[in-house]
């Protein structure tokens, strides 16, 4: 293989990697390992949650390509799959089209349908609804709202809002509208257990774990980046619930 | 009794959350039971941890524990299961008991919950932090152990 191709291929999937939620760490490793397997002498790979660099060199020539990543989607069926095609590759060194077949190949694999996706979100609604105190009533309510986020959501993104606003509407909209609730019917509701419930979908989990994983591989500048992704979805959050809150 | 049903449903909620993030397969069942997992960890230690803060401490070291050894045996990246199993201990309900605390003028009460919420980050960070540093650690030291097994061989 050339070493355009490898560059091409190594930075091909690295960039779908950080794309659907890896870590830097696992990014930038992968990278280096399939340069390493074509004989690339140097390799300077650098990888932060919203660029990638590399920098090959077969002793005479160098050659470097940037790939800018502006849109993050979670998809950890496609990074579970790109890091077992990064072992195979190490282990067998296939041409460049195979490579390219294979990433095309992972990236048309099926996702759980809109139906379950909406189901998934309205079981755990309810779940952490009765996880915080709630009852068997209260739960239905979450999982009502719980499809409103999910739903929310995906027009959201349909008109290119940011995170962080996205956030703040989703949480304002479960505040205010299980407050109503409870102020409507007297109190017959568990209003805090319902909208603890439809925060918990809301939470930053996987930015907050992997600022860990950055952090503990001395990648100070990635964990920086994505603890403070974490901090700005957490306090969208809170922002949302404190406006809901003023107007019930 | 309750702690039974909170498990179930740290359980389910997991799960939900698990095909939010698109996991399929038998990776999907081994991250929810992480979910489980995390909890029955948070609750038995309550038996000899006196305060939260250490049982938050203990589960995410537990946890961590669990999802570094999922990936190895499942060959996946570590995420996936972190992910998942870390979210029954995010405190997404003392941050809203904050923010009511704040706008209904319990100023004091809101702060206390503020530095609460922020204890907890910090101690399940912190037991994330330090098992995934061991776990590395071994992996280091078996991987030099066994060059130097292949040295030894070569002579």
């Amino acid at each position: 293989m050339k070493l355009e191709e490898v560059l091409d291929a190594s930075i091909l999937i690295g960039y779908q990697l950080l794309c659907n939620g890896a870590d830097v760490y696992r990014v930038e490793q992968s990278i280096d390992y399939i340069c390493e397997a074509y004989g690339a002498k140097e390799i300077n790979s650098f990888a932060i949650p919203s660029s990638i660099v590399v920098t090959i060199s077969d002793g005479t020539v160098s050659l470097t390509k940037t790939k800018r990543i502006l849109k993050h989607k979670t998809n950890l069926d496609r990074v579970e799959k790109l890091a077992g095609l990064s072992r195979y590759i190490c282990a067998t060194k296939p041409s460049y089209q195979t490579i390219t077949e294979r990433v095309d190949e992972i990236l048309a694999l099926p996702m759980w349908s809109i139906k379950w996706q909406y189901f998934a979100q309205m079981l755990a609604g309810a779940s952490f609804c009765i996880f915080f105190g709630g009852n068997l009533i209260d739960s239905l309510v979450s999982a009502c709202i719980g499809a409103l986020v999910m739903f929310l959501g995906k027009k959201l993104e349909t008109v290119n809002a940011n995170s962080f606003f996205i956030n703040i509407i989703c949480s304002f909209c479960v505040a205010f509208i299980s407050g109503k609730i409870g102020v409507l019917s007297n109190g017959y509701f568990n209003t805090d257990a319902i909208t603890i419930g439809g925060i918990m979908l809301l939470v930053p989990g996987l930015a907050l774990a992997n600022s860990m994983r950055d952090f503990i591989a001395s990648d100070t500048m990635s964990g920086l980046s994505r603890m403070t992704e974490a901090l700005f979805v957490a306090v969208g959050v809170a922002l949302g619930v404190a406006v809901a809150m003023f107007f019930i | 009794m309750t702690q039974i049903i909170q498990c179930l449903c740290a359980f389910t909620g997991t799960l939900g959350l698990g095909i939010i993030f698109n996991i399929r397969g038998k990776n999907l069942f081994f991250a929810a039971l992480g979910g489980i997992l995390s909890w029955t960890a948070f609750s038995l230690s309550g038996l000899f941890l006196p305060s939260d803060i250490g049982q938050y401490f203990f589960a995410a070291i537990i946890i961590s524990l669990y999802s570094e050894c999922m990936a190895m045996i499942r060959k996946v990246p570590v995420t996936i299961f972190l992910v998942t199993s870390m979210i029954p201990l995010v405190p997404g309900g003392i941050i809203f008991k904050t923010m009511q605390n704040l706008i209904s003028g319990k100023n004091r009460l809101g702060a206390e919950m503020g530095i609460y919420a922020f204890e907890i980050a910090g101690s399940i960070a912190l037991g994330i932090l330090l098992m995934a540093y061991v776990v590395r650690a071994i992996k280091q030291i078996m991987h030099v152990r066994y060059l130097f097994k292949l040295k030894k061989d070569k002579h």
